[in-house]
């Protein structure tokens, strides 16, 4: 073995040697790389940053890019999806106010697509360069969010969509407002200073909501759930880890603060009558969850780890990241939905209005080759029936 | 090299602070240009695809996880984008011209030869494999990482291309 290793190596310093100097291309290649995205950094930065503390925030729609999409391994009798070898070129044949999920084009990853909830309607929604740096739908994806502003399906920009440094922020369950947290300094002083919710209608100027929380170099707040309907948000305080230590239920017409607790990680519902604090048990080496209600009253202590609700609240998707998930009747503890024993869970998103919810998962069968995890697409319904939507997408 | 990230420049970097996305990834371009290289052949297009790489990891640098290694991180994505460019029609058009068009080696040795062919006819994944554990001297764990699949698979896939080059190996001999 020694051998064969001595002459493998062998046989690629040859060819490394036919490589030659390559000691200038590092910092020609770092100034390429990063050229693209500083024109639009604070933007960028906004985004990414949201990104990284709403991992579990409706994320499906946000950054899917499908590889593939197979017929096969459909779980139920729905019908299957359409296979597709070449970028969609026909328009999303849904009228414009159809809940859809949106995703990046698996040939080419600045094309928008778009699907309807039980896969029978599929196809091109925008095409931009700026796509590939992620895009954030509204529940019905009737609007995205992304670096080029705020779109709509047919994909014209209905309004900017820069709301302060510290990021978009998040969706509110009407689909046509944001909340968002933002600070006075892009770079907060030590010691941090204090952060501003803000609910912002598309195409309007923000409102200052309250002073929740504080904005520090390292770490800051974010907007978990904003609910016209409820007429209240979930703001959280972020460790530099990304996890929540703190939350407060916010009433968005009054900027009253209903109920603070200091906590561990939460998910809450869409509308913020469900707040999952999820806690470590490192004697029993499980996650637990207790449910509260906005007010405080504890509703429920399912076991696992809560990650998303269903749009009304009753179907709770369960657990941890990269393990096996399941969609559970939270109250009584009803399993209706497993997901596939060899794939982990990554997020999930529920179906505005509706009592489905999309859950994405790893796959073996497609590895992890790149920079981002593949995942498969399922659509699970009340009854525990579900479509694989989407396969193979990252 | 310390495998996992620091936490306050994986911060700084996701927010747009290019000098820490440069500390975090300076010291594996080179690696990431010669892994390109290694499995594309062709100068030219390892460039490209090392660029493309770099351009994706900037832009995606937000999935770089808390506590998540960077160096399988990036080579995953270097190999990915590899094979992307294999993929493509031109790739394939423009390889065989220069296979066509290549002089003989001069004097070559025949039994290196020999391997030298019988490495270019591995899956690029089974090289990919062969070039980080042997060449780049990772350990099966991030090789592992990079390829997207268990140690186990790993292991495997490094054996099994052992075993096509010289079908004497043993797997227990696999370090």
């Amino acid at each position: 073995m020694n051998d064969l290793r001595r002459d493998i190596n062998e046989v690629f310093a040859k060819q490394q040697g036919q490589l030659g100097d390559v000691a200038g291309a590092g910092n020609r290649m770092l100034r390429s790389a990063t050229a693209g995205r500083r024109i639009n950094r604070q933007l960028w930065s906004s985004v990414a940053g949201v990104a990284l503390v709403l991992v579990a925030a409706l994320a499906i729609g946000v950054s899917v890019v499908i590889r593939q999409m197979h017929p096969q391994k459909v779980v139920t009798s729905h019908p299957s999806p359409t296979p597709i070898a070449t970028p969609m070129s026909q328009a999303l044949p849904v009228p414009s106010t159809t809940p859809v999920i949106l995703f990046r084009d698996p040939l080419n990853d600045q094309q928008l697509d778009g699907s309807a909830w039980d896969g029978t309607a599929k196809g091109r929604v925008a095409v931009s360069p700026e796509l590939g740096s992620g895009f954030r739908q509204n529940p019905a994806g009737t609007l995205y969010q992304w670096v080029g502003g705020i779109s709509d399906r047919t994909g014209a920009v209905v309004a900017a969509s820069a709301t302060g440094f510290k990021g978009f922020g998040t969706w509110a369950d009407d689909g046509q407002h944001y909340c968002s947290m933002v600070s006075k300094s892009a770079l907060p002083p030590a010691g941090g200073e204090p952060a501003t919710l803000q609910l912002t209608a598309v195409g309007q100027a923000p409102k200052n909501v309250a002073q929740v929380g504080r904005m520090f170099d390292q770490a800051g707040t974010s907007v978990a759930s904003c609910s016209i309907e409820k007429d209240r948000a979930v703001v959280t305080q972020l460790s530099s880890l990304g996890s929540a230590v703190q939350f407060w239920v916010v009433q968005l017409s009054t900027g009253r603060i209903l109920w603070t607790r200091q906590s561990g990680d939460i998910r809450t519902s869409r509308d913020g009558q469900y707040i999952a604090e999820i806690s470590y048990n490192q004697s029993t080496g499980r996650s637990d969850t207790t449910i509260y209600s906005p007010t405080g009253a504890v509703l429920g202590h399912p076991t696992g780890w809560v990650q998303a609700f269903s749009w009304d609240g009753s179907l709770a998707v369960m657990g941890n990241y990269g393990e096996r998930v399941s969609v559970v009747r939270w109250r009584d503890g009803t399993v209706i939905w497993s997901g596939p024993s060899d794939g982990g869970y990554i997020d999930a998103m529920p179906e505005p209005e509706g009592q489905r919810i999309a859950v994405s998962v790893s796959d073996p069968q497609h590895p992890q080759t790149g920079g981002f995890p593949p995942r498969n697409v399922y659509v699970v319904g009340p009854d525990g029936k579900a479509i694989r939507l989407l396969t193979d997408v990252e | 090299m310390s495998l996992t990230v620091d936490e306050p420049l994986r911060l700084r970097a996701i927010a747009g602070d290019e000098a820490a996305f440069e500390a975090l990834v300076r010291p594996l371009i080179e690696p990431g240009l010669r892994l390109a290289f290694s499995m594309l052949g062709d100068r030219r297009d390892a460039e490209d695809a090392t660029q493309e790489a770099l351009t994706r990891a900037w832009r995606k640098l937000h999935q770089l996880r808390p506590g998540m290694p960077v160096r399988p991180w990036f080579f995953a994505i270097v190999a990915n984008q590899c094979r992307n460019v294999r993929r493509t029609p031109w790739f394939r058009l423009t390889s065989l011209i220069e296979v066509a068009g290549r002089p003989p080696s001069q004097e070559p040795e025949v039994e290196h030869l020999d391997l030298e062919r019988a490495m270019q006819r591995l899956p690029l994944a089974d090289r990919g494999a062969l070039f980080l554990h042997f060449y780049l001297d990772l350990p099966i764990e991030e090789v592992a990482a990079t390829l997207g699949v268990s140690p186990a698979a790993a292991k495997s896939r490094i054996y099994r291309a052992c075993h096509r080059l010289r079908p004497a190996v043993a797997l227990e001999e696999l370090g």
